[in-house]
């Protein structure tokens, strides 16, 4: 494996967890699933649909998100929001997201 | 029929009833998107390569529909392939073991000549290994797909990870053992099966009854079941014959026995604690056993070979082996015996289990 291979391996290691924290807190407002990969986009943080679309799913079905559908620009949308439970786990990874990056920089 | 729509019904086909429309139409959404985004940069319709190309960016249909399953998504995953590997390992080494065994009777016996049985040996290592492989990969197939896994995999003891070490079959290890002068020298540790758990017991019985029942069911084409008639002859007594006509007879029962003595053994390293239930199993099995042994002892095609009829008879023909007079039938009297009493033994073992059962070593503290 080249050095390159080696980097994106590893990076995509290190995003993986994070981007559910990303995808949780651009869902404070409401968002179907296009616009939202947009919005991440926007904010530097690319997410391939095929991991946003299943991702959104499973959030869903383990509660932290509600759905529904909805027509706009003449096609019938599918739009996702932070559920009361996401907010409280979103809070709590936040904190604990806060305290590994904390650490992490005082070693790095 | 659109490009699209062809894409999406691909994708459909792989999803599960109960989603597969929900999920469809999100799909169809986020694609449309997709198309639209394209078509906004380029200023123009997408040609049908271009949404093709898309498409292509998306994903294949089975690997698109993959991402949405919501089980185990591989054969054996992660956490259970090192014990997957493990009994691999020992199931080859027994076959290997088994075969080689055979292979050697048989030579000696003259029932077949060398070349001709390294030849046979060879062809049936690959068979019954490939088998082997495949057997095994359905029962991980079905043990990764439980809610919970059993239970000797998840609570595992260091006192029996000895065990583990009969599967480095490396060179390197056998290296060290003979440089360490621990290859049946002074200070060899030889691990018994008393110091192992009962659940690791269980398991390694149960690896070794699985090897000899698809031998016996002919997946494993490790030896002949049924020789025929002439084909093996010692002493004026056809053995061959007698070997068919017994697997003729007891095909059926021993194959039941062999199956529930395996259900009995898993059901051991499942549950280690449940030394009653698994008393009860092992005294109605060995009672099967003995009522088996007491068959061919006086009513099978064995048994005017093996039969004695008074104790003098039986001295007598122990007293030919031991002066080094080899006889088949004085063998194979003394090998019914011996299992006969090793059963009775065992009858004796599950009693006593049932009237007092000890604590099971599990709840023990090394």
């Amino acid at each position: 494996m080249s050095e390159t291979d080696l980097f994106e391996s590893l990076k995509l290691e290190l995003r993986r967890g994070s981007l559910i924290l990303a995808v949780m807190a651009r869902l404070k407002t409401e968002q179907y699933g296009y616009s939202l990969r947009v919005l991440l986009a926007a904010d530097g943080l690319e997410m391939e649909e095929s991991t946003l679309y299943p991702l959104l799913r499973r959030l869903e079905s383990q509660g932290l998100l509600d759905s529904e559908w909805r027509e706009e620009d003449r096609r019938k949308k599918r739009f996702y929001r932070l559920s009361a439970a996401g907010e409280t786990m979103l809070q709590r990874l936040a904190a604990e997201w806060r305290t590994i990056s904390a650490s992490l920089d005082r070693m790095l | 029929m659109t490009l699209l729509d062809q894409y999406l019904k691909a994708v459909a086909a792989q999803l599960p009833k109960d989603v597969r429309d929900d999920i469809v139409a999100e799909l169809r959404d986020m694609i449309l998107n997709r198309f639209e985004a394209r078509e906004a940069e380029l200023g123009r319709p997408l040609t049908e390569a271009e949404a093709e190309a898309i498409l292509r960016e998306v994903g294949h249909p089975l690997a698109v529909a993959g991402r949405y399953h919501t089980g185990a998504n591989h054969l054996v995953g992660p956490e259970l392939y090192p014990y997957w590997l493990f009994a691999v390992k020992i199931g080859l080494a027994a076959l290997v073991c088994i075969t080689l065994l055979a292979t050697a009777v048989q030579v000696a016996v003259g029932e077949i000549a060398f070349s001709q049985a390294i030849a046979r040996a060879f062809g049936n290592l690959v068979q019954g290994g490939v088998t082997l492989i495949g057997v095994a990969a359905i029962a991980g197939f079905f043990i990764e797909r439980q809610e919970t896994k059993p239970r000797f995999l998840r609570e595992w003891r260091v006192k029996d990870l000895h065990l583990f070490e009969l599967a480095a079959f490396d060179t390197e290890g056998l290296e060290r053992t003979i440089r360490s002068g621990n290859l049946g020298g002074k200070g060899v540790h030889i691990y018994s099966w008393k110091s192992t758990s009962p659940a690791a017991n269980a398991l390694g019985a149960a690896m070794g009854l699985t090897v000899l029942l698809l031998w016996w069911t002919g997946v494993l084409p490790i030896a002949d079941l049924r020789p025929g008639a002439g084909s093996f002859i010692w002493g004026g007594v056809d053995y061959g014959a007698i070997l068919t006509q017994i697997v003729g007879l007891g095909f059926w029962p021993i194959l039941a026995y062999l199956a529930a003595r395996i259900v009995l053994e898993l059901f051991r390293a499942w549950r280690p604690a449940a030394i009653r239930p698994a008393a009860v199993g092992q005294l109605a099995l060995a009672g099967i056993r003995l009522a088996g042994l007491l068959w061919l002892w006086t009513a099978s095609p064995l048994s005017p070979v093996i039969h004695v009829a008074s104790v003098q008879e039986g001295v007598d023909r122990l007293q030919l082996l031991v002066h080094g007079q080899f006889d088949l039938a004085a063998l194979l009297t003394l090998i019914v015996i011996g299992m006969m009493l090793e059963t009775v033994g065992n009858i004796l073992g599950s009693l006593w289990r049932l009237v007092t059962p000890a604590k099971p070593e599990s709840a023990q503290v090394a």
